[in-house]
């Protein structure tokens, strides 16, 4: 996937109304400085027209916490020792489970019988502790721009979602979120 | 659906009448009496500098950093002077075009993208010549500037087009909002509005600070004397238990420092709320005009009840938190969502004419506004009357022949600005379709109200039966200005 493809496809996940700014607005991201700083330009009385507040796009702070928890993310795709829990997330993702239980959904989800198994899913700790860090730096920036929590969840669970769904991809798509500040 | 030809738009309700062009007139032919108060504050700065230097001639060390007072002397000028400059630029559209343009990144849209082909429809129906420059990177809504005088641009961006994808119909109520602006020729007092913004965001702060430095300079200055003044006295007192004369008693100077300290304070407090009233005087008007453009704006949308539902669904819509700072300025070019709310409801009853009144109303808020500056400034109030040079004791009495004294000069001063005004709400049902003409290059559309059904039958719009039944209120305000003039011309004889 190419980037503006990657952007399109989060747009319509989380704000289908931002699927025809997307290919601008990942350039203008990845374009780094005065670029990027626009995507997140204080709305004025004048530019605001009509309605006071900031009118930030959905797509700009996704695109944003992305690019903060993109290092946390790559070390987890790219780790072998991962690979077993990835593909288990993969498929519990793949099959929506986590979706009707966005709040809490990633404790849920760890905490979950295998059931194919049977059994308890044991989660290796240092998978957990990486897991659990991109959740936070996520929630973080996202909260900044003052999401509800419902809304950072729903965020969390589909850009994990897209990411782990693409791994191999992903890794070049975040490195050049972060390439350029 | 009728197709309406490209040179013929869509009629707007009358609305109200364009204040801010009036008050742009008005303020022009006072410009000699704003200059010659200019030159009062110059001959007032001028006998204080002569009176400094007669005490420095007697005394060197007594007077310092005198030149902090300065700026206040023109204070109550500042405004006038921004604005000048701020009308300005409503001769100079081509030059805030580009400023603009540069500033937002404005370029012309992609004619590929669906969103903008909608778009540029919508406003052509409405606003044959309004042409479309965007940026989607940036996050906004959408305003229109001028590019020349009689013409416009309309300035879309991001948050714009998401409204656009999400509802539809408050989105177009908005652009008909924006549309309004350009129609009624408010779009060239976007330049003055800037200059006038800036001017309270920066140069408050700049006198706030002067009057600050100036009161800490006083008071470190009277600690100062304080200090020598104690010394000296200790001195005395050796001497005198040298030669066994009784010991003067020693006063308490951390009592009476704090005292005069405290004083200074409280002068500068009241000098500054003194000053922020007449702040306010100063900016009822433009307020005013502005709010009165705003109102109008939102009313373009009454005869379309879809739009005029979306646009009240708009205005009630949670907005982000943002600091009171950034609501304050809001404020300033915006009047609050109730309010707008409100007038919208009823932009079909008497509260219509209220609406109508805003300009002569605000002219006597402003009225009562100098009188309570008069109140706290001349009457006794700490610094402030010190400040201005008053020292005659208030009575309740004197006060109220005053207030009296003052309305009737305020309101007999000039009783034909209200005779203009009733004239102007009378005539404006008649004149809007010539106004609008003049504003958007001479085109068609702009149409006698009796003609509304007959050019565009089939298009959803009651133009012209609300417009004739609307009558009444024009009317009703005009009476009431007229009564005013009335009550002028009386109360001058």
């Amino acid at each position: 996937m190419t980037v503006e493809e990657w952007a399109v496809t989060i747009a319509e996940e989380i704000a289908p109304e931002e699927v025809e700014d997307a290919p601008e607005q990942i350039a203008a991201f990845i374009a780094g400085g005065k670029q990027r700083r626009e995507l997140f330009a204080r709305t004025n009385a004048q530019v605001g027209g009509f309605i006071s507040g900031d009118m930030i796009g959905i797509l700009p702070i996704v695109l944003n916490a992305l690019a903060i928890a993109a290092p946390a993310f790559i070390a987890i795709i790219s780790s072998e020792t991962t690979g077993k829990f990835l593909e288990a997330i993969k498929n519990a993702l793949a099959i929506g489970e986590v979706f009707s239980k966005s709040n809490g959904w990633f404790s849920w989800f760890l905490n979950r019988k295998d059931k194919s198994a049977g059994e308890i899913f044991v989660v290796p700790p240092d998978v957990y502790a990486r897991l659990n860090d991109i959740t936070a730096k996520l929630n973080k920036e996202l909260r900044a721009f003052k999401l509800e929590q419902s809304e950072c969840d729903k965020i969390n669970v589909t850009v994990m979602n897209l990411l782990f769904k693409h791994d191999r991809e992903a890794t070049e798509f975040l490195n050049k979120l972060t390439e350029k500040k | 659906m009728k197709t309406i030809a490209d040179d013929v738009c869509q009629p707007l309700p009358v609305g109200v009448p364009p204040w801010m062009w009036y008050w742009c007139v008005m303020f022009t032919l006072n410009l000699p009496v704003t200059f010659a108060a200019w030159f009062d504050s110059y001959e007032s700065l001028q006998r204080y500098i002569k009176g400094i230097e007669q005490v420095r001639a007697i005394n060197p060390d007594s007077v310092a950093f005198e030149f902090l007072n300065y700026p206040t002397f023109f204070i109550g000028n500042l405004f006038g002077l921004f604005l000048i400059f701020g009308l300005f630029t409503i001769l100079l559209p081509h030059l805030r075009s580009f400023y603009i343009e540069r500033y937002y990144d404005l370029v012309s849209p992609p004619e590929t993208k669906q969103s903008i082909v909608e778009i540029r429809d919508f406003v052509r129906t409405h606003a044959p010549g309004l042409e479309i420059k965007s940026n989607f990177t940036r996050p906004g809504f959408v305003f229109v500037y001028p590019s020349g005088y009689s013409k416009a641009m309309i300035a879309v961006f991001s948050g714009f087009r998401r409204l656009w994808r999400k509802d539809r119909e408050a989105a177009e109520a908005v652009l008909l909002h924006e549309i309004a602006h350009y129609r009624r020729g408010d779009a060239l007092f976007l330049g003055p509005g800037s200059i006038l913004e800036a001017t309270i965001k920066y140069f408050t702060l700049f006198i706030l600070i002067l009057y600050i430095l100036s009161a800490v300079v006083q008071a470190a200055r009277l600690v100062e004397t304080f200090q020598e003044m104690n010394s000296f006295r200790q001195q005395i007192n050796e001497i005198g238990k040298q030669v066994g004369t009784e010991e003067s008693p020693s006063p308490n100077y951390l009592l009476e420092v704090s005292i005069y300290v405290i004083t200074i304070f409280w002068g500068l407090f009241t000098t500054i709320i003194a000053w922020l009233i007449r702040t306010v005087a100063s900016l009822v008007m433009p307020i005013a005009c502005i709010w009165a453009a705003e109102f109008n704006a939102d009313f373009s949308v009454s005869n379309y009840p879809k739009h005029k539902a979306a646009l009240l669904r708009e205005l009630m819509r949670p907005k982000t938190k943002v600091s009171l700072y950034r609501r304050f300025f809001f404020k300033l070019a915006h009047p609050p969502g109730n309010l707008r709310r409100f007038f919208l409801k009823h932009s079909d009853s008497y509260i219509f004419s209220l609406l109508l009144l805003i300009f002569p109303l605000a002219v006597l808020i402003r009225i009562v506004v100098l009188h309570v500056w008069v109140f706290f400034v001349y009457n006794g109030i700490g610094g402030a009357s010190v400040l201005a040079g008053q020292t005659t004791e208030f009575t309740w009495q004197s006060y109220l022949s005053s207030l009296i004294e003052n309305t009737r000069i305020a309101l007999t001063s000039n009783p034909w600005d209200w005779l203009l005004m009733s004239g102007l709400l009378l005539g404006w049902t008649f004149a809007v379709r010539h106004w609008e003409r003049f504003f958007t290059g001479g085109r068609r559309g702009f149409l006698p109200i009796a003609s509304e059904e007959s050019i565009a039958p089939n298009i959803d719009v009651k133009g012209s039966s609300q417009s004739k039944s609307r009558f009444k209120y024009y009317a009703l305000a005009a009476s009431l200005t007229g009564l005013v003039f009335i009550i002028a011309l009386v109360w001058r004889d």
